[in-house]
């Protein structure tokens, strides 16, 4: 019975291998024959079915001989349509796309906010955070911005109906952790501020601040300058030129705003920054005559837009993914 | 604050160029923005920071050129005589507090007309709108020394009076500017013996201003202060010269010389004959100065450079300061009413430096100690990572804003008076602090869908206040395809993600989470996510409701996700302990069978654990399938099941008796019925 089948099996291959000439064609042939799941396994597989020994040795040489034949007559085939390289080319189109899946996307904001940790981390600062709702204590007061004072324009705020603020500024995070942590301190706070501006291309009413703080007995503005011009060749690259200009902010003294040159744009402002003003120094009951330090604090927004030529803040919080596909993970 | 070149120059000669001035401004901190125009009609656009109001006259910027430069600067000259008030005026104060200073002086027999035609020029550049000599005699005045001040026609004046007051509750003031404002009591005003005719250091009246007609003028020069005037300013939202030089300080000790150049002017270009001395309501003492002392050590510590203590004091005296050695270390430098931006000794180095030069410190890095507890904050370290994570998941991060209206809150399924409100918001669509991640991303999946995008993979990270508290959550959401190639295709649904969430969850090593089906109204299927049984995120498909409010068209699958303390166990140095490898292989079996619809897998999953014992090692869902041949109510349901014991293989028998064992259980637990 079996061996009859082998025979017509063996026999129908013949016929319809005869008639093909395509190598795919001819492959899928192949596999429904000699396939793992083929009509020649299936037929083998009922080897087992047969009652003595002696049919199934007979059998068995059966199933060997026209396993080999049918191999034999397949290879001849392949030869006879050229090499295999042809063959494999003929088969499938290697230039169709892979099927891989589309890349995700870190927002620009939160890259330049990675960018920045990594250039502070090495230098030896810590990741800190604090509260978007603030006290007015920790927004205006700790940093030296006594109430009804015109400073305190220039950080207009949003009042919350459950008595605290919005912070204007990452600086509260300063008095947060000079609270908990006494000097030396060398940390960096990335966060969120808003201020009630009203929105046009380079003005947002929320925006992101990267505040440095460093603390320790011995830091002067020498050490404020050295530190920043690190960040500028690591962050707009070497050699970048940096200049300081005397500025105001209530929570440091001297205070000074920083311009980096752009060949083709001039003096560009990136960040304020200054020595830690001794009023804030001792409102954390740190000693200013022990201890001095420097802060800065610098907007996110702009530098991810003097990085990327962005120049509309609103395309940030769009969320356009034609946008933001264009920073791949 | 607009600075005429030709008018400067009245002030001080500095031999350098427009652009070299301005150079040397702006890195003295008396930032130049633009030089506009040019020769004659050159004029420095300073941009003029609030501690520093003395810049704010010509006076003041010649000061600063002067420590610059090294060249002396001149003011213009006046004599102010001090007579006591005579009858003809009188001048009463009431609060002394909001006006320490109060100075009239009545200028007789004036004939208004233009002013001289380059005073009318000066004013031009200066950004100040020429009136009449009079009036353009206080403005010129003003700009010279930094004292805002105001001419009345004294004649209008009810009872020939000046009476400094709290204005009446409800009292009715027409400004210069035709505004009419209603006044509260706690404004101070000028008034004379009827009504306000000013609101002080603000603005003055339309009934007493200067007219063509006006022959006696009242000239006020005064001191009030910052606060009461910042208030009035805010308060009638009147933003004047005066306002602005008052709120930030004027000299008081100034006031006196001031008057005089007004009025010395307003009889040069009116022909006024009868100039009355000051008339001053109270003799008034100027504060005695403080002594600070300035220490060179301090100098070198907080500088990092060397200044020779005799520069130092040569820079603090071209800048008004009086400035004495104490010591061969220290110098005692007197405040000046001028400079109240200086109070103590930071202050006084800021100022040697500005002077000095701030590219004379080089720059160098600092050499520091570590602290002795990191202050690291493990979230927000823990979170940087996971944004990484995700985004090379496949998902696109995406930013919006934290402020919402009470629409975007109520059309999310969000009770807005559960939010919190902002008491100034910026306009009603930015009323609320976000309470939930879920309206910022609806809405940007909105602005992409408009813009004809089809599959979306997104991600936020954000606070958010609920209940006055501020956490901070994750949420992502998927809409259209997860998977779209010319080979591949599959749409996003729920369990992309809930598996999106399973894997940050992992990512962060926070251990085991569980799910449970929950009614929750935004969503048509949601699953609560708990960890150690405490409820910290959801999962669901976007009910049709709130989809059909946003006019999203297809199914969004959104999950969230809080974060606070997840960083304490993703940055935990210490990993799991590592269990050996298996000495023998497990054994694999499937068993598929149909169970009705309503028993959940994880219910399967606990019977075929309890039926087979400890050697179960592994159990995974391979398939489901409903439709044909199965019905209405149940599910075909396909797991493979990977037995496992440490000492040995199985035996045909063992494994045998173990699958019957987990058969038999869950027909008995849930009536599953085999399947071949």
């Amino acid at each position: 019975m079996i061996e009859e089948s082998l025979r017509q099996l063996e026999e129908q291959a013949r016929e319809e291998l005869a008639a093909l000439s395509d190598s795919k064609l001819i492959q899928d042939l192949k596999t429904k024959y000699l396939g793992r799941k083929g009509l020649f396994a299936g037929l083998s597989a009922r080897i087992a079915e047969l009652p003595s020994v002696d049919e199934k040795r007979s059998a068995g040489q059966e199933i060997n001989r026209v396993k080999q034949s049918l191999e034999a007559i397949f290879s001849e085939k392949e030869s006879s349509l050229g090499d295999g390289a042809a063959k494999k080319a003929a088969r499938f189109d290697v230039t169709m796309p892979g099927s891989s899946r589309r890349p995700g996307s870190l927002h620009p904001l939160t890259r330049t906010i990675v960018d920045l940790t990594s250039i502070f981390r090495k230098l030896g600062f810590s990741v800190v955070d604090g509260p978007e709702a603030e006290t007015e204590y920790y927004n205006f007061e700790a940093l030296n911005i006594p109430l009804e004072h015109p400073a305190r324009d220039s950080f207009d705020t949003f009042y919350l109906e459950n008595g605290k603020v919005l912070r204007s500024q990452t600086s509260p995070v300063q008095i947060r952790v000079m609270e908990k942590t006494r000097p030396p301190l060398k940390i960096v706070a990335p966060g969120k501020v808003y201020r009630p501006d009203a929105v046009d291309a380079t003005h947002s009413f929320m925006f992101h601040q990267f505040e440095g703080l460093v603390i320790d007995e011995g830091i002067s503005f020498a050490d404020l300058k050295g530190i920043l011009s690190r960040f500028a060749s690591e962050f707009f690259g070497a050699g970048t030129k940096v200049r300081l200009r005397p500025s105001f902010f209530p929570f440091t003294e001297p205070s000074a705003e920083v311009d980096i040159w752009s060949p083709t744009r001039g003096w560009l402002e990136v960040l304020g920054c200054g020595m830690v003003h001794p009023n804030v120094l001792r409102a954390v009951k740190i000693d200013p005559e022990k201890y001095t330090g420097f802060a800065f604090g610098m907007g996110i927004e702009r530098l991810t837009m003097l990085r990327y030529g962005v120049e509309d803040i609103r395309w940030f919080y769009e969320n356009d993914t034609r946008f933001l596909r264009q920073f791949p993970s | 604050m607009k600075v005429p070149v030709r008018w400067l120059n009245d002030f001080i000669a500095t031999g350098l160029s427009t652009e070299r001035v301005a150079e040397l401004l702006t890195l003295s901190g008396s930032s130049v923005e633009r030089v506009s125009g040019s020769g004659d009609d050159a004029v420095l656009e300073l941009e003029v920071t609030s501690n520093r109001p003395d810049c704010l006259s010509l006076a003041g910027v010649a000061r600063e050129l002067s420590a610059l430069t090294g060249k002396k600067a001149r003011v213009p000259s006046v004599r102010s005589s001090v007579v006591k008030t005579p009858e003809r005026v009188s001048v009463t104060i009431e609060d002394k507090k909001a006006c320490p200073r109060y100075t009239a002086r009545l200028i007789r027999g004036v004939r208004v007309a233009v002013s001289p035609e380059e005073v009318h020029r000066r004013l031009e550049l200066a950004g100040v709108r020429p009136i009449s000599n009079a009036v353009d005699a206080t403005n010129y005045a003003m700009l010279e020394c930094g004292q805002p001040m105001h001419a009345f026609d004294f004649d209008k004046l009810s009872g020939g009076r000046i009476h400094v007051r709290r204005s009446r509750k409800g009292e009715k003031f027409t400004a210069i500017d035709g505004v009419i404002h209603e006044l509260d009591s706690e404004t101070i005003v000028i008034a004379d013996a009827e009504r306000a005719i000013a609101i002080a250091g603000v603005i003055g009246g339309k009934d007493t201003e200067v007219t063509d007609s006006t022959t006696n003028v009242l000239l006020e020069s005064a001191y009030f202060d910052p606060i009461a005037v910042r208030r009035a300013r805010r308060k009638y939202k009147t933003q004047t010269d005066s306002s602005y030089r008052f709120e930030r300080g004027v000299d008081p000790s100034v006031v006196g010389d001031a008057s005089a150049r007004a009025a010395a002017l307003i009889a040069e270009w009116s022909g006024g004959k009868d100039v009355s001395g000051l008339l001053e309501a109270v003799k008034w003492t100027a504060p005695k100065p403080r002594s600070i002392e300035l220490r060179a050590a301090r100098i070198e510590r907080l500088l990092g450079i060397k200044v020779p203590l005799a520069r130092a004091a040569a820079i603090l005296r071209n800048l008004g300061f009086e400035a004495k050695p104490k010591t061969a270390g220290t110098l005692t430098v007197k405040t000046n009413p001028a400079r109240r931006d200086v109070a103590q000794e930071a202050d006084l180095i800021e100022e040697v430096l500005r002077i000095e030069g701030f590219d004379k410190v080089p720059g160098r890095l600092p050499v520091t100690r570590h602290p002795v507890e990191s202050p690291e904050n493990r979230d927000a370290a823990a979170i940087l990572e996971l944004k990484g994570f995700l985004a090379h998941r496949g998902l696109n991060e995406i930013l919006t804003y934290s402020l919402l209206s009470s629409k975007n809150l109520s059309d999310s399924g969000v009770d807005p008076s559960s939010a919190c409100r902002i008491r100034n918001p910026l306009s009603l669509e930015l009323e609320y602090y976000r309470p939930d991640l879920l309206p910022g991303m609806l809405n940007a999946i909105l602005f992409n869908v408009r813009r004809k995008a089809t599959s979306l993979g997104f991600f936020e990270i954000g606070r958010c206040l609920r209940s006055g508290i501020e956490e901070t959550w994750l949420s992502v959401a998927f809409h259209g395809m997860v998977d779209e190639t010319w080979n591949r295709k599959s749409p996003a649904s729920f369990f992309d993600a809930k598996a999106a969430l399973e894997d940050a969850l992992a990512f962060l090593r926070a251990g085991d989470a569980a799910w449970e089906a929950v009614d929750d109204a935004r969503f048509s299927t949601a699953a609560a996510l708990s960890l150690s049984s405490r409820v910290i995120g959801v999962a669901g498909d976007v009910s049709d409701e709130l989809l059909r409010r946003w006019d999203v068209p297809h199914p969004v699958h959104y999950a969230a996700l809080r974060l606070d303390g997840v960083g304490e166990r993703a940055t935990a140095p210490v990993p799991a302990r590592v269990k050996p490898v298996p000495k023998f292989p497990a054994a694999r079996r499937d068993v598929a069978f149909l169970v009705k619809k309503d028993v959940p897998v994880r219910e399967i999953e606990r019977a075929m654990r309890e039926a087979a014992g400890p050697t179960l090692a592994e159990i995974q869902l391979f398939d489901q399938y409903t439709g044909k041949g199965v019905p209405d109510d149940k599910r075909s349901l396909a797991f493979a099941l990977e037995y496992r014991k440490p000492d040995g293989t199985f035996t045909d028998d063992e494994i045998t008796r173990l699958q019957t064992a987990v058969i038999d259980g869950l027909k008995t637990a849930h009536g599953a019925e085999m399947r071949a």
